[in-house]
This record gives structure tokens, C-alpha cells and sequence, in this order.
């Protein structure tokens, strides 16, 4: 199997297993608990919280782990605004942002963005209002892959609290230091080959978020609930081996290179997005032909890359990210992602673009 | 070989996928979805529910064979369901699932099997191909009381050669005992007999909602066959030929709806008898494995549940004149009639009007 979906989830490293396992081997227990078994279990909690911080470049005390960024974009959102407020959001953003917003209360304030994907900064400086609570912006875009200028974000901001979701950028591309500059980062485990089911919120120190999960004292106070002790100690493993992710990029780079180089020579072919990208992301599409299509003739020569559709209950609608482009709702429905990790290589590479040709070719041949 | 299974989530399209496993195929299975549904609609009501959706899904998961929603609402609502609506403004009544079979089943889903480099489309039909010396033939299902050939005879021969139907040599209730034996969870679900976007049997009502207001056929005249003006009926496309529940008029007899005029508004209604009619006109056939000799003898069904009656065909300019041997009751203009010899579809067309007795002597 060719697995060339990265953006959607990363295989789990090894060492995130093993802290996993380890958790449960040796008998760790709720890290609530006065006891020795508890007091492991805090004991390990609190040394992910380090490292995790520690990857990061962001102070300890603001770690708040949650379930995944979904969770933690709740928090956030809920955290900072309620009913009142307006929530300023690109239109590009994860559509756990918009329900996050909608659950809020907060009126959301939609920034549109060009048509090469790039954000348009001005408009943040435009749409701010004195009601405004918050501005969401993701470092890098999960369908394209493009990256933003989020200190240029921050300072468009000015005084306005600034959520920053990292989870596609975390591993990829080196974080800015001081987490941008903004108030509150968020990160998901899944993304860096940590366990599905971890993410991070982190605040700064100062940054005042209500309470939207009750009833326990842990995570002081933000998130109620016993720790998920195992998955927190796979993310910190997963986390610790962030350096070498990164150090492998290059090598990614060009491998995505070889197949946008290979793949751009198909009559045809149109990038999605423009400006500074992902190493590991291609988003293109093919004209005229369906991209579940090619999802699908891919997945039986056992390919695994995703399309720009999202699935809900069965329900194929083309991108709305593709979509906020200004692509046409056919355009849309033509749209591929195809991203990389460090465990791909140059062989796969190039199995992938033989593939592709060849169920295109197909495709082609019979009708749409 | 790699073979494509359409699944409707039901228990017919789930066993044929599980028997084409069985063969030692390489099976896929395609969802279409063809229009969007209310939560609320009962699952197993009709295909295309969430529901089928999962039951598809799960079934596919079970097998461990891979599995793709396609969205194919597009070309169902501009296919299927806008001729379907626009039929009964010209007072005609249609039967929309030959028109999924023809331009969505077996045409954009056979494209999509090949694309995706299946060497058959599979479905969980009641009915039988065979290869014969002029090419594939379309025999009837051998549980004749399951039988679907008649909503397959707009099948072409490349469609046909595609196509397997490993249903059509089984009956019903051993196609339940297979799915019930390959652990598939859906093998009691009720079967879905009715038109799919019209699971409450509500047809005036969806018709109304495909045209939209504007387009809603307006209230009309209810005559008797001398022409007398018997009472007024809200649009045309609340009949068919043969109705007899609803004409909202009082009458000492019983009343029977014997045609409508789609450009007048008109509806005519009459007793039982006139109801009979000795033959019909049909257009745009399809034949399979080529066109009949005139005078040919064949079985015709008028309607989906019609016994069938012995007839001979016409070969006329655009069509066939169909003869009965004896005369059939409603006979509703926009039914499609299909043609039989002994298991075999000779092939069928689209019923234009019934004939008289008198304009079928005229021709003798």
C-alpha cells in the first residue's frame, strides 16, 4: 500500500506506541489518584506536558491537553467569545471552527480569501469591530497546503486575541517562535505520527478563557474529565520526534516535487493554490475528470490519497474550501490531495505516478 | 476478474455481491446516491436513505470489499425525476425506473465500473442474460413473481454484455436464506417496491415539488365521454387511465378515468368498459437482438403488474402497433410495454395511446 494521505492522519510512530503500551504494561492509573499508581500516572502526564511544551517552544503552564484541535478550537472559541461577540474566521477554515463559532453564540465574521488561497489581511484589519473577541486562523491549510503569514495575522489583529491553528503546520515547518506571537496555539497528536484522539491547547500566560468543560479540577480547571494517560504520553513521544520530522522535510519536499513535476506534465493539470506551500502537500486537479473517480481507481491499485470533497452520511459535496476559491462547483468536485510523510519514498514516488497515469488513461478512455 | 456491484443497501444487490465473492471475483461495491432525504424518512422505505447508505457500507465492510458513494443527484433529477414530473403535464403516466435502468443504472454507472476498470457491472436484478448466436438476450427472473425484465428493456446489447444479474436463477426467498447464511445483518429488510422518491405513494405531491409553482398544472374540466362537464379537478397530474379513487365527483356509477389531455386540462371519465381498449401505439423502442418481423406474435405487458396478453406486432414508421388478442384494460399513455417471447424480451417501447377496435379493423 502507497499511503499518500498525511493531511488526513500520519501512521503512528513506533515510539508513540511504545509509550502507549507502556502505560498500560506498567499499570498506570488515574492520574487523580494519591496513590502510587497515580502518582505515576501524574508523574507522566506532567513530563509530556514538558516535552510537549518543550517542541512547541511555548511555556509549560499553558498546555491544556484535549481530545484532538477539534476539541481545543472549541475551548478556544467558546473560551474567548459568547453571544455578543463576533468571531473573525477565514473562509478557509477547518469546519470545526464554523461549529465551534456557531456553538459560541458569537456572530461569526467571514475573511475572505483570494483566489490563489492566501488570506487578505487587510480585510482583518477592515472587518475588526470593538465586538470582536477573536481572531481563528490555521498556520497552514489542510487542503492546499498553503502557508500564512500568521505573525502578519497577529499584527493585523492588534489587541484582538488570536487563535492559531498549527495541526497541519506542526512537523512539517518549523513553528515560529513564541507560538507567533499569539495568544492561543492549537495542535493535534494525529498529524506528527501521535495517537488520533490527543491535541493541545495552549494559552499564554494572561489570555482568559471561560470554563466551557465543568465538573473536574484537571488540566486546572480547563478541561474536566480523567487525562487520556495514554494517548498524552504517545502525543509528548510523537512530539519529541518533531526535530527529526522536520529534518526529514527536505527530502519530502522532493519527493512531492517529483510527483507535482511528473503529474504537471498530464494534459490537464491545474494546482490549486498559490504561494508559499507545504513540503509535504500537492492539491490539483485534473480537468473535466471526477476526483472521487481517481480516488477510487487509486484506492484498488492500493493508493491511498483524498479527494476535495468531504463525506458526510454518504453525501458527496464538492470542497468548500476548493469552492471559496471560486472554483466551480465541477472544478471542485475535480480536486486532489495528495500529501506525503517521512516514511514515503522516491520508489513510491513514482509507483504513484505510473498509477495515476494509468487509471487516468482509463478514465479518460471510457466516459466521465 | 474485477466486477462492479451495484448496492442499494437492500438485501438483493447485498447477496449478488456476496455471491460474486463467492465466484472468486474481485468485487467493488458502487452506491449511487441519487437525491437528498429527509432524516425522516423511514429506513428501507425506499434506497438512498442514510440508512441504505450504511447498510450498503456495512455490508461491504462485512465482505471486506471495498466500497464508493457516487454522487449521481445531478443526473437523477434532470434523468429521472424532471421527465417524470413533465410527463404528467402531458396528462401521461410515467415510469421513471426504466428511465434510471436506461440513463443512470445501465449507462453512467457502467461507465463509471469501466473507469474504474471493473470487467462487469453486477445487480442484484431478477432477471437473466444469456448469450445467444445475435448477441446477449434478456430473459424474465425465474421467481417470475419477483421478475424485473420489464423494467430492462431499454438494455442495450453493450449494456447487456457487460451486465450480470446473479439473482435472475433464484428465487426471493433463497436469496434472504443467502444473506442470512454470509452474515449479512440486512437479510430481512422489507424489500422496496415503490418508486424511490416517492415512498409515501404521494405522486401528486412530488410532481408538484419537481415543477415548482409556476409549473403545477392548473385546476381542469372533469367530462364524461359525450363531452359533458361533470365537475372541476385540481390539475391534471392527480390521474392516470384506470383511476378510480379521488375524481372528488358524485356519481351513481362507478367512474373510471379512460384518458387525459395534458394541453386542454381535460379529464375524461367513463364506465368500466370504456376502459378496454384492443390495442396500442408505442414509440422509441428498444429491440434486443434486433428488430421483430411484422405480424410477429409476441406477450405484452402493459404496466409493471400486468398478466401480459397474447398480441401481434405492427412494424410502423416510428414504432409498433400492438393488437391484442384480447382487450386490455387501461391502457395508460407514457407505461411503457414490453414484449415477450415465452422468457424471452423481444423488447418494448413507450405506449403513445390505446387503439379502438374499429381503427384496428380500419387497417384489415
Amino acid at each position: 500500500m502507497i499511503y499518500f494521505d498525511h493531511n488526513a492522519t500520519t501512521p503512528t510512530d513506533p515510539a508513540a506506541l511504545e509509550a502507549m503500551a507502556a502505560w498500560h504494561r506498567d499499570g498506570l492509573a488515574n492520574p487523580s489518584s494519591v496513590h502510587r499508581a497515580g502518582r505515576m500516572a501524574r508523574a507522566a502526564i506532567e513530563t509530556a506536558r514538558r516535552d510537549v511544551a518543550s517542541a512547541l517552544g511555548v511555556d509549560w503552564r499553558g498546555i491544556t491537553f484535549t481530545s484532538g484541535a477539534t476539541e481545543a478550537l472549541h475551548l478556544a472559541i467558546a473560551g474567548l467569545a459568547g453571544p455578543g461577540d463576533a468571531v473573525l474566521r477565514s473562509a478557509l477554515e477547518h469546519p470545526a471552527v464554523g461549529g465551534a463559532i456557531a456553538l459560541s453564540g458569537a456572530d461569526v465574521v467571514v475573511v475572505p480569501a483570494e483566489p490563489s488561497g492566501q488570506l487578505d489581511l487587510g480585510a482583518i484589519r477592515r472587518l475588526s469591530t470593538a465586538k470582536t473577541a477573536a481572531v481563528v486562523t490555521m498556520a497552514a491549510q489542510n487542503e492546499l497546503g498553503l502557508v500564512y503569514p500568521i505573525e502578519a495575522v497577529v499584527e493585523a489583529a492588534a489587541a484582538t486575541p488570536v487563535v492559531v491553528d498549527a495541526a497541519q503546520l506542526w512537523g512539517r515547518l518549523p513553528l515560529a517562535e513564541d507560538a507567533f506571537g499569539a495568544d492561543v496555539l492549537i495542535v493535534s497528536g494525529h498529524k506528527i505520527g501521535g495517537p488520533p484522539g490527543t491535541g493541545v491547547l495552549w494559552t499564554r500566560q494572561g489570555t482568559r478563557l471561560r470554563q466551557v468543560i465543568g465538573g473536574g479540577a484537571q488540566e486546572r480547571g480547563r478541561r474536566g474529565g480523567t487525562e487520556n494517560g495514554p494517548g498524552i504520553v504517545g502525543l509528548a513521544a510523537a512530539a519529541r520526534l518533531v526535530p527529526s520530522r522536520l529534518a526529514q522535510m527536505p527530502r519530502v519536499r522532493a519527493l512531492r516535487d517529483l510527483i507535482e513535476r511528473r503529474l504537471g506534465r498530464i494534459e490537464g493539470f491545474v494546482l490549486h493554490g498559490g504561494g508559499p506551500r507545504l513540503p509535504n502537500t500537492l492539491a490539483f486537479r485534473i480537468e473535466g475528470v471526477e476526483g472521487d473517480l481517481l480516488l477510487a481507481a487509486l484506492d484498488l491499485e492500493g493508493v491511498c490519497i483524498s479527494s476535495g470533497s468531504a463525506c458526510s452520511a454518504g453525501a458527496v459535496e464538492p470542497s468548500p474550501v476548493l469552492r471559496a476559491l471560486g472554483l466551480s462547483s465541477a472544478a471542485a468536485r475535480g480536486g486532489l490531495r495528495v500529501s506525503l510523510g517521512p516514511e514515503n519514498s522516491a520508489q513510491e514516488a513514482e509507483r504513484f505516478c505510473t498509477l495515476f497515469e494509468q487509471v487516468l488513461g482509463r478514465a479518460r478512455g471510457t466516459r466521465p | 476478474m474485477r466486477v462492479a456491484v451495484a448496492m442499494s443497501g437492500g438485501v438483493d444487490s447485498s447477496v449478488a455481491a456476496g455471491l460474486m465473492l463467492e465466484a472468486g471475483h474481485e468485487v467493488v461495491g458502487l452506491t449511487m446516491k441519487l437525491r437528498d432525504t429527509a432524516p425522516t424518512e423511514a429506513p428501507g422505505a425506499s434506497c438512498c436513505s442514510p440508512d441504505d447508505l450504511r447498510d450498503a457500507r456495512r455490508v461491504c465492510d462485512r465482505l471486506g470489499i471495498p466500497h464508493y458513494v457516487i454522487d449521481y443527484r445531478d443526473a437523477f433529477k434532470q434523468q429521472v425525476m424532471k421527465p417524470f414530473a413533465e410527463a404528467y403535464l402531458e396528462g401521461r403516466t410515467p415510469n421513471p425506473c426504466v428511465l434510471c435502468n436506461d440513463h443512470v443504472k445501465f449507462d453512467t454507472l457502467i461507465a463509471r465500473a469501466r473507469a474504474l476498470g471493473a470487467q462487469k457491472l453486477v445487480t442484484g436484478h431478477y432477471a437473466r442474460i444469456e448469450d445467444a448466436a445475435n448477441g446477449p438476450v434478456l430473459l424474465r427472473g425465474v421467481d417470475r413473481s419477483k421478475d424485473q425484465s420489464y423494467f430492462l428493456f431499454g438494455m442495450t446489447a453493450d449494456a447487456l454484455s457487460f451486465t450480470w444479474f446473479p439473482l435472475g436463477g433464484v428465487e426471493k426467498t433463497d436469496a434472504r436464506d443467502t444473506a442470512r447464511a454470509q452474515g449479512l445483518h440486512n437479510w430481512d429488510k422489507p424489500d422496496s417496491e415503490d418508486i424511490c422518491f416517492v415512498p409515501d405513494g404521494d405522486y401528486a405531491r412530488v410532481v408538484e415539488r419537481i415543477l415548482g409553482a409556476d409549473r403545477v398544472p392548473k385546476p381542469g374540466v372533469i367530462r364524461d365521454p359525450a363531452g359533458v362537464a361533470l365537475g372541476q379537478h385540481g390539475g391534471v397530474h392527480n390521474f392516470t387511465v384506470g383511476q378510480r379513487k379521488g375524481l372528488g365527483i358524485a356519481a351513481t356509477e362507478r367512474l373510471y378515468v379512460l384518458s387525459v389531455d395534458g394541453p386542454t386540462r381535460e379529464v375524461i371519465v367513463g364506465r368500466p368498459e370504456a376502459l378496454l381498449a384492443s390495442g396500442l401505439t408505442a414509440s422509441r423502442c428498444n429491440w434486443i437482438g434486433g428488430p421483430p418481423a411484422d405480424g410477429l406474435k409476441v406477450e405484452a405487458k402493459i404496466r409493471y403488474g400486468h398478466a401480459g396478453v397474447g398480441a401481434t406486432l405492427r412494424v410502423v414508421d416510428d414504432g409498433v402497433e400492438v393488437h391484442f388478442d384480447t382487450p386490455q384494460r387501461a391502457v395508460a399513455p407514457g407505461q411503457a410495454v414490453v414484449f415477450y417471447d415465452g422468457e424471452r424480451v423481444v423488447g418494448g417501447g413507450w405506449i403513445d395511446r390505446a387503439l379502438a377496435q374499429d381503427e384496428i379493423e380500419r387497417q384489415r
